[in-house]
């Protein structure tokens, strides 16, 4: 399985509402290449039906009708995981709309839109420069007013393009189908997709809210709102809402409770809570011993937060003797040392975790004060000059951040807050927050 | 393919549900005219036109549904505020709905001995309110209670006898009192600090108190909420440090909008901080500015508390400053007229973490019995009260997580707070007294519990708040604490002042069996020895306490010394007074309160050279 691939059936994955379903396991490898072998054939006698279909000329059917047909069948290629498969479907899909003469506006924008959505999965996510379908559908592109288009249409396109990893264009087509009230809520489904991949997550929040006040005995939607939860800033009101959707969750009675739990402690012990936190925690702990042990840092953090320092430093030890780049056990270990004045410890210790985490203010901190008591001035000064350089940057993102909220499209806004991530370092978050620009 | 049918399905089914397809009806879809995205619920921030509709709820304590429990035998506390005289009542002016930043302060309580005649009197700050708008803070008279306790050590009386000294007039909105004897005249004096500057106000021997503010050029028009004497050149006076709070006016049509999406009193961060004072005494009744020279140098700092002792062990009597929202301050005395700020570097500016908290009340003890000057400082809600643990050189530990106390105090907002022996073991525990400062705000109640932590052998603390008496069975919106031992028995007393709720006394019911009482008096030191050091080594520990300047929240403790005498033996006294002499004091009856004279102990070689050395 190619990488495209994957990526392509985590993003359908991730856009399908959930039902109790659970999917199928996968199967022994040849037996799926056998499948896709008898497939192949199939599809390709689809195709050949399917074309001549569409070119019978006896057969009467009106432009919507064709219309319709090209949907269906794009629909099915978007749900075939083999990437070649998929293209092999849409080829057609892109010659019947050739064929088809508009009959209004709607529909000009709307072939030319499903064009470029057939085009898409043919040209697939390698975006070949000089590829003659990329050049044919950016040129298409070019002629379509997405205002114009069917809902339906536009849905299908943004999700196509933000499959394909184009999020700049799907970003322009949800934009404009969030605007309309036909289609609005599996617009914000997919949206909260876009949003999540471009890391705007305030924006993701505030979809997923909707959705779960449309729909509020609907698991999926109370499922999105905690992925982006978990995504989030780690802000106290972004945590505490966490809490009350784990909580949420854990009344549908959903599977892999436990998992769930184990994020609520995680989340209680954000907001000081290390009560609520080790009654949750002990529930687990008597049903599923399985499920503490894969996370062993948590039961250490529940110990540290209880006071129980030897407890959890020695679970972090452990840790790290299994896993030495466990930047969770070593920073816990860290914390330790640090409040039993170890201070030689203290620094080899916290050292090590800035090697992965330098833009991290409290490992500075840290720092700044245990070369201070090991009398070390001159590194206490720049370990504690650091850590004010990212407190202050910090701070001017969460100021930032503030804004953006009020004024979520601002792409000014969001170059600032990338670049207040460029100045600490954090690449990553700098991408996210970057306006994409292909 | 076939795996990701049912999903596919469901996006379908999903894809027709959505666009209001096969009949479905959409039982809350938004209409064109609503906005679809759910309101962000933001923290404060100004919205002129927000609706008057839309207030706080003001607090009154009808919405404590708590009752007090009654009073059980092992009970620490019992407040006789009623059956002592006290009524004061101190009042922020919340009635009027104009949702003011000071309405979140609250006031503080001096208890000191004004006539000398052996117990201690209390004065409370009054508070205050709002003219008419265009909005001007109005100042509400303090009370000053006289302590009539009998001779014998008797039951406690207060009488009000605030318009006989001289105490009724008040200028301006009133937060907190500080009392040092600036004149040396054996008399304390009182320092009166709110919106708008500072009274002080010179003790005429006992009888009364008469208003020095301009005489003696203690002209600050700031928003003044804390005052520390301590004598920070060791030339035998005491000097002043004034904490003050932030830039700020009323303002009828400033609305602020909580996280609950009310108009609430306004965050702090809103307003920028102010600068402090620091006034050295010219010995000749008048005061002098030198903040700037001095190197007081973080301005905008928002201060709260301050306390003043030698967190160096140099000689030289240090500023702890604790900020609301923004760090907090050390100032380190080098004892050549420069202070220099050390906070950052002394792991005291910011939380254990590094994040910066919005701190409220100190109070300095040693909590570990290694005979250096800790710090306890309350914090915001969600920010734990502060422990630093000293190493004896002024560098710091945040010590919440090695003593039990982290996270006990995180879901209150901590305004009052001190180091006292409550049990008499030789360790010092400790109180804080907690209430929110906003009305209606997501992170808590406007009414909180205190609490009270018992000292487990200087490793761990305990919270026993649930065997402190009923006052702390409910919560309150409490502010200033101020300790000491008002009947004389030997047990710390409490006077906690809450906000538009009586005043409590909580009269100690466990007091020490065994005690000594000091009250030290400085000859060549400041009379009141303010950053006196004492050290009582018995056969179990060494005991260490402070005379320190300012303390707890906008309030005064008691100068004087109350020491478990637990040694039946003769143990003597160690003091270490501000001029930098070492002496000795021996053969101290139990149950009385000595006087300790500079230059009466038996001498030892001085730590510390003499000023100028």
């Amino acid at each position: 399985m190619n990488l495209s691939k994957v990526k392509a059936k985590k993003k359908n994955q991730q856009l399908a509402p959930q039902g109790n379903e659970t999917p199928a396991t996968n199967g022994p490898r040849e037996v799926s290449a056998t499948r896709g072998a008898i497939l192949i054939v199939l599809i390709s006698v689809v195709i050949a039906l399917g074309i001549s279909w569409w070119q019978d000329p006896t057969t009467e059917v009106d432009a919507d009708q064709l219309l319709n047909r090209v949907r269906s069948a794009l629909l099915s290629a978007l749900d075939e995981p083999d990437a070649a498969l998929r293209r092999q479907l849409s080829f057609p899909a892109n010659n019947a709309l050739l064929e088809i003469e508009p009959t209004n506006a709607v529909s000009r924008h709307s072939i030319r839109l499903l064009r470029c959505v057939a085009l898409a999965i043919i040209v697939g996510e390698e975006e070949e420069t000089g590829n003659i379908y990329e050049t044919e559908m950016m040129e298409l592109m070019l002629q379509i007013d997405f205002r114009q288009c069917f809902p339906e249409d536009l849905l299908m396109a943004a999700r196509v393009f933000y499959m394909a990893g184009r999020l700049s264009r799907s970003d322009e087509m949800i934009a404009t189908a969030l605007m309309r009230e036909e289609g609005r809520y599996e617009a914000l489904n997919i949206a909260v997709q876009i949003r999540i991949a471009q890391g705007r997550l305030d924006e993701a929040l505030a979809y997923t809210g909707e959705l779960c006040e449309w729909q509020p005995t609907n698991p999926y939607w109370w499922q999105l709102r905690a992925s982006v939860l978990a995504q989030s800033d780690g802000k106290i009101q972004t945590v505490k809402e966490s809490i009350r959707v784990t909580r949420k969750l854990l009344e549908f009675n959903i599977p892999n409770s436990f998992a769930l739990r184990m994020r609520l402690v995680d989340d209680l012990l954000k907001t000081d809570n290390p009560t609520e936190a080790r009654t949750e925690f002990d529930l687990v702990k008597g049903k599923s011993l399985e499920t503490v042990s894969m996370q062993p840092m948590l039961e250490a953090k529940l110990l540290y937060f209880e006071g129980n320092m030897p407890a959890a430093q020695e679970i972090a030890e452990k840790v790290l003797a299994r896993d030495s780049t466990s930047v969770g056990a070593r920073l816990l270990k860290g914390r330790v040392e640090h409040a039993n004045g170890q201070w030689e410890s203290a620094i080899e210790t916290l050292q090590l975790v800035l090697k992965s985490h330098e833009s991290n203010p409290e490992v500075h901190y840290l720092l700044g004060q245990a070369y201070a008591r090991h009398g070390e001035d001159d590194k206490s000064q720049q370990h504690l000059e650091r850590h004010q350089t990212l407190t202050d940057a910090k701070a001017q993102i969460e100021a930032l951040l503030k804004l953006v909220r009020e004024h979520p499209y601002d792409a000014t806004l969001r170059e600032q807050v990338a670049d207040q991530y460029l100045r600490i370092g954090n690449l990553e978050a700098a991408r996210r927050w970057r306006p994409a620009t292909e | 393919m076939l795996r990701q049918t049912p999903l596919f399905l469901l996006f379908l089914c999903s894809l027709i549900l959505s666009t209001g397809g096969c009949g479905t009806t959409d039982p809350v879809a938004p209409s064109p005219t609503t906005s679809p995205h759910p309101v962000e619920v933001k923290s404060t921030e100004t919205a002129p036109s927000q609706s008057v509709n839309n207030n706080a709820l003001l607090p009154s304590l009808e919405m404590v549904k708590e009752t007090p429990r009654e009073l059980q035998d092992g009970d620490l506390f019992e407040n006789v505020a009623e059956q002592v005289g006290v009524d004061f009542v101190y009042q922020n002016g919340l009635e009027a709905a104009h949702y003011q930043l000071i309405e979140t302060l609250g006031g503080g309580a001096a208890l000191f001995d004004f006539d000398q005649d052996g117990d201690l009197d209390i004065f409370v700050s009054g508070g205050g309110g709002f003219s008419d708008p265009p909005l001007v803070t109005l100042g509400k008279p303090g009370v000053f209670y006289r302590n009539d306790l009998d001779a014998d050590g008797g039951a406690m009386h207060f009488v009000d006898v605030t318009s006989e000294v001289g105490l009724a007039a008040a200028p301006f909105y009133s937060h907190g009192c500080a009392v040092g004897d600036y004149d040396a005249d054996g008399f304390p004096d009182l320092l009166v600090a709110g919106h708008g500057g500072c009274q002080l106000f010179r003790n005429e021997a006992g009888k009364c108190f008469t208003d020095r503010t301009a005489a003696a050029g203690l002209i600050m028009p700031s928003w003044c909420v804390a005052g520390a004497f301590a004598d920070i050149d060791r030339d035998g006076d005491l000097d002043l440090y004034v904490a003050t709070y932030a830039t700020w006016q009323p303002d009828a049509t400033r609305q602020c909008i909580s996280d609950r999406g009310k108009r609430d009193v306004c965050a702090p961060a809103q307003f920028a901080g102010a600068r402090d004072y620091l006034w050295e005494n010219c010995g000749d009744g008048t005061f002098q500015d030198i903040t700037d020279g001095a190197g007081i140098t973080l301005d905008g700092n928002r201060g709260l508390g301050v306390v003043a002792v030698d967190f160096d062990s140099n000689g030289w009597v240090d500023f702890f400053v604790a900020n609301d929202v923004q760090p907090n301050a050390l100032y380190s005395n080098h004892g050549d007229g420069r202070f220099e700020s050390t906070g950052l570097v002394a792991g005291v500016a910011f939380s254990a973490t590094g994040k910066m908290e919005g701190s409220m009340g100190v109070d300095v003890g040693d909590f570990n019995g290694d005979g250096a000057p800790d710090i306890h400082y309350t914090n915001y809600t969600l920010q734990d009260n502060s422990l630093a643990q000293n190493d004896g050189r002024g560098g710091f530990t945040q010590a919440n997580s090695v003593t039990n106390l982290f996270h006990k105090s995180t879901p209150w907002v901590g305004w009052g707070t001190a180091f006292l022996d409550l049990d008499g073991d030789g360790w010092e525990d400790l109180i804080a007294i907690n209430g929110h400062a906003g009305y209606e705000y997501q992170d808590g109640p406007y009414f909180q519990p205190s609490q009270i932590f018992r000292n487990q052998q200087g490793k761990q603390f305990k919270e026993i708040t649930a065997r402190a008496g009923p006052y702390f069975s409910v919560p309150h919106a409490g502010r200033g604490l101020a300790i000491g031992d008002l009947d004389n028995d030997g047990g710390v007393d409490l006077v906690v002042v809450n906000q538009n709720e009586p005043v409590a006394v909580l009269r100690n019911r466990q007091p020490y069996e065994h005690w000594v009482r000091l009250r030290l008096r400085g000859t060549q030191s400041n009379r009141d020895a303010v950053g006196a050091k004492i050290t009582l080594v018995n056969e179990k520990q060494t005991l260490t306490r402070w005379i320190r300047g300012g303390g707890g929240y906008a309030s005064h403790f008691d100068f004087r010394v109350l020491l478990p005498w637990n040694d039946s033996r003769e143990s003597e006294i160690e003091v270490h007074w501000p001029s930098g002499g070492i002496e000795w004091f021996g053969n101290l009856a139990p149950k009385v309160t000595h006087e300790l004279v500079e230059g009466q102990g038996k001498e030892k070689e001085s730590a510390v050279g003499a000023p100028g050395e």
